[in-house]
């Protein structure tokens, strides 16, 4: 598991450099647009690029054929990639719960921080949750197309958020009514569930495949 | 000890082994209870198979040349009375070609020859 | 524990391909050449063995163990070379080498890999991506024989390399395998330098094994003969193998016990045997 996530580390060391300063550039923009909100929800993203460069690095060099032959699971192989999501996810959280504490922002300061924490591990996670299955099931050639209607549907998703922050901000008014902290656990457990069911799905998707 | 191995002789490769050791042994080269190299030592540094090697020696184990012991190796056997015969006509063949050359050169005939032979017998056994 | 390898009625389809029923067995301690055409089935079978496919029928068992059941640590013992390095060529070798430490833990031998390494002379900060073909291989091969492994498979590995690193190569398996423990099974359709230290060859065409012998006994079985039209009706059907008709006259493959004694016969060559078995088998 440690050295299937070195390998990765390796492969995808110099994306993950720019991923780093370009986030970097990203957040210096919006805290000065004073849209600091918008950095965490970039966040969203990391994962899906990370994935599929992942994807394509293996699918380039083939590592799986020589992987599953190794002292290493199948499943274990899966849950590296996994594993990978959840990282980021949980620096993900960590950073946007560190920036509500540190910036101040309108939108932010009104939602307790735990909220932040639970949507962030599930914004970050859902798009990996749902593409991961898919790409063990249909490959290389038919996941790109894939990635292309996920990167759609988070940019829709990204522009309504831009243009309707009343609708959000009405959306929070009505759930503040019940009690924040079972909304929160409520995402968590959603969150969790879905990664659970998502990697079951992965597993035994690449645990019948033939290389 | 050398070992040849010739890829356009008609013998198979086992054959030329088998051979070239059993001489080695015959002219004294290989002494009695010499380690011999393991089969997989001489199959690696003559490039050729286990099998091939492993057939050489058990042919030479068969006819009484080596003889082998579990997880040690394979030695150079005590020679019999059969084999020390083969030896000593191989060397005696040589000397009375080189007798007979020298009888040639001398103008020596056979008689001679044979009356020699005799004459240093009877001193040989008076010594003993 | 005997075998190495144990294949038991092994089937597989693969869209019009079919694989099999092979039925196969490799004792510990020597050198198998698995050779045939390319297409085959050289690269199906070792996939099966590697669990990388999954037989629709029959049993593999490897170091007396069915490979369902091979477990992390069991698989420790089993090492392979393909006929390129799949790793992400973005790594250098003190990456790769880092990567195995880390996946075969105790297993690995730093000295003997480290060894190899500067045997073949491989570079420490290149990526990989900048190897030669032969480099990549050595490196595999290196990477192979650093954890311990009683099984080595090659699937044509040596294919197109240089002769001068196929040398190396044979003396590197040559040096394995002189623990007796230790057994090499290669797979490849160009065989004249591994012919010479192979124990066993098994011959596969068309997804069928057509034998598996020692090499020495396949050798003698077979010489090859150049004769006249009129020399060749005399001859028994069966002992041609194969034959090579040409404006002066025709090469024959024949089986030496079903011709005269006194007839006179070349050596054959591995390759020349698959040749010739092929060509037979077209007509």
């Amino acid at each position: 598991m440690i050295a299937l996530m070195y390998k990765d580390l390796v492969a995808l060391k110099k994306a993950l450099f720019l991923l780093v300063i370009i986030l970097f550039l990203v957040g210096f923009y919006t805290m000065q647009q004073g849209k600091v909100m918008a950095l965490p929800l970039m966040f969203m993203l990391v994962p899906l690029i990370l994935i599929g460069m992942l994807w394509g690095s293996d699918t380039k060099s083939n590592v799986d054929q020589y992987i599953i032959p190794g002292p290493i699971k199948r499943r274990t192989i899966v849950l590296s990639r996994y594993a990978f999501v959840w990282i980021v996810a949980v620096i993900g959280a960590v950073f946007a719960v560190l920036l509500k504490l540190f910036a101040k922002d309108s939108v932010l300061s009104e939602i307790p921080w735990y909220l932040i924490a639970v949507a962030l591990l599930f914004l970050t996670t859902v798009v990996s949750v749902i593409q991961l299955p898919l790409m063990y099931k249909f490959g290389a050639e038919k996941a790109r197309l894939i990635f292309v209607a996920l990167y759609f549907i988070v940019f829709a998703f990204f522009s309504y958020v831009g243009g309707n922050k009343d609708l959000i901000i009405k959306l929070f008014d009505r759930l503040i009514l019940f009690d924040l902290r079972i909304i929160g656990l409520a995402i968590l457990g959603v969150t969790f569930l879905l990664n659970a069911v998502s990697f079951t799905l992965s597993a035994a998707i690449y645990a019948k495949k033939e290389f | 000890m050398n070992i040849k191995i010739k890829n356009s002789s008609n013998d198979p490769i086992y054959l030329q082994i088998k051979n070239q050791i059993r001489d080695a042994i015959l002219n004294g080269e290989l002494e009695v209870g010499e380690l011999l190299p393991s089969i997989r030592l001489l199959a690696k540094e003559l490039r050729v198979s286990v099998i091939t090697t492993k057939r050489a020696y058990d042919e030479l184990e068969n006819d009484g040349f080596i003889h082998s012991v579990q997880g040690k190796g394979s030695f150079v056997a005590p020679q019999n009375t059969e084999l020390m015969k083969e030896r000593f006509l191989k060397k005696i063949e040589a000397s009375i070609a080189e007798i007979l050359r020298y009888a040639k050169l001398a103008g020596m005939s056979h008689d001679e020859l044979i009356e020699m032979i005799r004459t240093l017998e009877s001193e040989h056994a008076e010594c003993d | 524990m005997l075998n190495a390898i144990e294949l038991r009625g092994l089937k597989k389809r693969l869209g019009n391909f079919v694989l099999g029923p092979i039925d196969l067995t490799v004792p510990r301690g020597c050198i198998v050449g698995y050779i045939g055409e390319n297409g085959a089935g050289k690269s199906t079978t070792i996939k099966l063995l590697l669990h990388l496919m999954f037989p629709d029928e029959g049993e593999i068992r490897l170091l007396g163990k069915d490979v369902q059941e091979f477990t992390p640590q069991m698989k420790k013992d089993i090492a392979y070379v393909f006929d390129d390095l799949y790793l992400p060529e973005d790594m250098t070798l003190k990456n790769v080498h880092n990567f195995h430490q880390k996946l075969y833990g105790q297993a690995w031998q730093d000295k003997t890999f480290s060894d190899l390494v500067a045997r073949f002379n491989l570079p420490d900060s290149k990526s990989i991506k900048h190897f030669s073909r032969g480099m990549k291989m050595q490196l595999g091969l290196a990477l192979a024989l650093s954890h311990g492994a009683r099984l080595l498979l090659l699937d044509e590995a040596t294919s197109g390399l240089d002769p001068v690193i196929r040398d190396d190569v044979l003396d590197i398996l040559l040096d394995y395998i002189q623990n007796e423990n230790h057994t090499v099974f290669v797979s490849s359709h160009i065989l004249s330098d591994l012919e010479k230290v192979a124990d066993y060859i098994a011959f596969i065409h068309k997804g069928q094994l057509l034998f598996m012998e020692t090499k020495d006994d396949l050798m003698n079985q077979y010489g090859i003969a150049s004769l006249s039209e009129k020399q060749l009706e005399e001859l028994d059907d069966k002992a041609i193998v194969g034959k090579r008709p040409h404006k002066f006259g025709v090469e024959v493959m024949l089986k030496r016990e079903l011709v005269p004694s006194d007839f006179e016969l070349e050596k054959v060559s591995i390759e020349e045997i698959m040749v010739y078995m092929i060509k037979g088998k077209r007509k």
